[in-house]
């Protein structure tokens, strides 16, 4: 039986990351905001859009936690605890993991914010992006329990949202989201960014079909968060039916949606893909492809679907409309 | 489950490839989804949401004071009336009203499993008995119950038909339901006519009555607790309320909540059987229990109702959160403690067996707020546990 890492040996690698990156997965600003390339923002209003990096990071999530379990891995094959805690300290960094799947998968999740961004500017808004210097939230070291190293994060992200002059973020997560509006007022002194999800921003019936991927009937799953605490279920619905999509509801659906298992991946990446393989089957069942509205959910479903063979494709919500 | 998070993960791990219990667990959390869906379409059922709520608002906060008064009304009713500082104390106690030799049938209370009881009668020479079918299920397959309503919802009916074949000496279909439950029924039924201890728990006290309030489906705990002549109650400070009007209500929450659209049995019990039929003059026994004993367990409760903890203590063991929980669907009763499994279990495992050993287990949490979402008595359960995450040993 495999020996495994301890829960700070497993979030410290991400710490580290964090600390060099401005990101848990390691990776470097400018790769987080490569879908921004070409692209013209208006930061006059003091509006900003906050990717928090977490689509951008999904993509690369699975050679992350093979990278982890390498690393748990090598202990079984008789490199001592002691040196894999050491390099585990180092961090992980992933240049050297990227694989022509990941980059492939990276294009894709791009795609996802570029289309945000079209559909925000058609509605006519203006807003900045801070691009590779925007910072992660620290929303995972917070639903870890390491609050210290969460306010840390918080304090970055804050002292770069106020020498912008930022006033207003559109997010466009549930994690962030809720991280940014609930928690930082309790973790930064006199936090009074405003916070809307696009959800609430956009107006239904501004978006179309998207042709090449919206077809057929799509299973809708309620990200818990979106659900649960930011009461987005039926402007989620909205959205996807204004623009044309047919949708079916799930077994468990709006707030008695069912997890897509993706908050554990990094440390328990097999509890995580057996919950994402339940849900995968309820989605099947209610036909179709499953409709998510989440990074976490897109990447950890998304595989799960695919291991299981028969599962259903899944797709953002910004993939099919537009 | 182990003591440190790299030994939780591997038996996380492990218990993922128990494809038995993942059925039993599918099944129950299947029949559960079906039957809670229909209860909470009830407004009468969210009315009573809202009062149990507020009652438990106010319970957490008067708990000691509760505790002391039912003690006295209990007392005040001819009952050996008991405060128990920790397990072992509930044990001494127990043994002083249980002789050794006697024979003791018991009904299902996760109290029984927090202080070992089972084992300590057995232990000084008692045969005892489980009349509730899932906890003599699990006295047959040695396991820990899996949750709070149903402690063998992981054991699939192939699995009971094996447990029953090599108790009974003869075979079982899986298919026949009714032939196992009869079975159980017939031999238990012989053990509950001849104890001389009937074990039960309380699902609610008033404090000012002292009547212990009990809600059950199969009948065993009424049998528990009028045929053998010692009635024991051994239940825990937290399960005291105001009146026994709000014991009612919380044994019809704690059945709804656990799926049920109304409660089989309710019965309420304040003092030992007796009669006075006969010139007026009180002559106990009549039919029912001629002694009749309540021990209330504290162990880490009073501590807990002062500290970052406090809101567990508003929980009504309904275990609607565990059979919502995405991380139990999968890993059943391996996430928990020895007791206590999944959701509000987390907690109670660091309330009864300590902070040090929920924090490795803490980190399995989605932190997804299904739990959240069924609470009838609006605990932030998520929060604890993410709290309990930041507890690091």
């Amino acid at each position: 039986m495999p020996q495994f890492l301890g829960v700070e040996d497993l979030v410290g690698v991400m710490l580290q990351n964090q600390r060099k990156t401005g990101n848990p997965l390691g990776l470097d600003g400018a790769r987080l905001a490569r879908w921004a390339q070409g692209l013209k923002f208006n930061a006059s209003s003091g509006t900003y859009l906050y990717t928090g990096g977490l689509y951008q990071m999904a993509a690369y999530i699975d050679s992350f936690i093979e990278a982890l379990e390498r690393l748990e891995g090598s202990v079984a094959g008789g490199v001592g605890l002691g040196l894999v805690k050491a390099l585990g300290r180092l961090g992980i960094n992933l240049s050297s993991l990227y694989s022509s799947v990941a980059e492939k998968e990276a294009v894709r999740y791009e795609g996802i914010i570029r289309n945000l961004y079209t559909l925000l500017v058609r509605q006519g808004y203006e807003f900045g992006f801070l691009g590779s210097d925007e910072q992660y939230s620290g929303v995972l070291f917070y639903d870890m329990g390491f609050d210290s190293e969460f306010q840390e994060s918080a304090e970055r992200l804050t002292r770069m949202l106020r020498d912008r002059g930022v006033k207003r973020l559109i997010t466009m997560d549930p994690h962030s989201t809720l991280i940014l509006k609930e928690v930082y007022p309790k973790f930064v002194d006199a936090f009074d960014v405003e916070v809307n999800h696009y959800l609430e921003v956009l107006e239904p019936g501004g978006a179309t079909r998207s042709d090449k991927l919206a077809d057929g009937v799509f299973a809708v799953h309620d990200p818990c968060l979106l659900a649960r605490n930011l009461g987005l279920s039926d402007r989620y619905r909205d959205f996807a039916l204004k623009a044309g999509l047919k949708i079916a509801e799930p077994q468990l659906s709006r707030r008695s949606t069912f997890c897509c298992g993706g908050p554990i991946e990094n440390i328990a990446p097999r509890v995580s893909g057996a919950i994402a393989e339940k849900r995968c089957s309820q989605l099947g069942e209610a036909g179709g492809a499953a409709l998510v509205a989440c990074p976490i959910c897109l990447s950890n479903l998304g595989r799960a679907c695919k291991r299981k063979g028969s599962g259903p494709r899944v797709v953002d919500l910004l993939e099919v409309v537009g | 489950m182990g003591s440190s998070f790299a030994e939780a993960k591997k038996q996380m791990y492990e218990a993922l490839e128990d494809v038995p219990m993942r059925i039993g667990v599918e099944r129950g959390m299947t029949h559960f989804s079906q039957r809670y869906s229909a209860v909470i379409a009830r407004s009468d059922v969210m009315e009573l949401k809202r009062e149990i709520a507020e009652i438990r608002r106010y319970t957490l906060t008067h708990i000691e004071e509760l505790y002391r008064q039912a003690l006295e009304a209990l007392t005040s009713n001819g009952v050996g009336a008991h405060y128990a500082k920790t397990k072992e104390e509930a044990l001494s106690i127990i043994g002083k009203i249980v002789e050794p030799g006697e024979l003791v049938v018991k009904s299902k209370s996760l109290v029984f499993e927090e202080i070992g009881l089972r084992r300590f009668l057995e232990s000084r020479g008692n045969e005892v008995w489980e009349t509730d079918l899932g906890e003599f299920i699990i006295q047959l397959s040695g396991d820990k119950p899996a949750q709070m309503i149903a402690p063998a919802l992981h054991i699939p009916r192939e699995r009971v038909a094996q447990l029953f074949e090599k108790h009974f000496g003869r075979s079982f279909n899986p298919d026949d339901l009714q032939g196992m439950v009869a079975a159980a029924r017939e031999f238990l039924r012989g053990k509950i006519y001849a104890a001389d201890v009937g074990v039960t728990g309380a699902n609610a006290i008033s404090a000012k009555e002292g009547t212990v309030v009990t809600v059950e489906n199969e009948g065993n705990v009424r049998m528990t607790m009028t045929i053998p002549k010692k009635h024991l109650v051994v239940s825990s400070i937290d399960k005291v309320y105001p009146t026994t009007l709000d014991c009612v209500k919380e044994a019809l929450a704690q059945s709804y909540f656990a799926g049920y659209d109304k409660p089989t049995y309710i019965s309420l019990t304040s003092t030992p059987s007796g009669t006075g039929d006969i010139e007026k003059v009180i002559v106990r026994p009549a039919q029912g229990s001629k002694e009749m004993h309540v021990v209330l367990v504290d162990n880490g409760r009073l501590q807990a109702a002062r500290g970052p903890l406090a809101g567990t203590l508003k929980c009504i063991k309904c275990g609607a959160c565990q059979l919502v929980c995405p991380v139990f669907a999968v890993d059943g009763p391996t996430w928990g403690g020895q007791t206590y499994t999944g959701a509000i279990g987390i907690v109670w495992t660091a309330i009864t067996e300590g902070v040090d050993v929920a924090n490795p287990l803490s980190y399995f949490c989605l932190g997804c707020n299904a739990c959240n979402e069924v609470c009838p008595t609006g605990i932030n359960i998520s929060g604890l546990i993410r709290w309990l995450k930041t507890k690091r040993t």
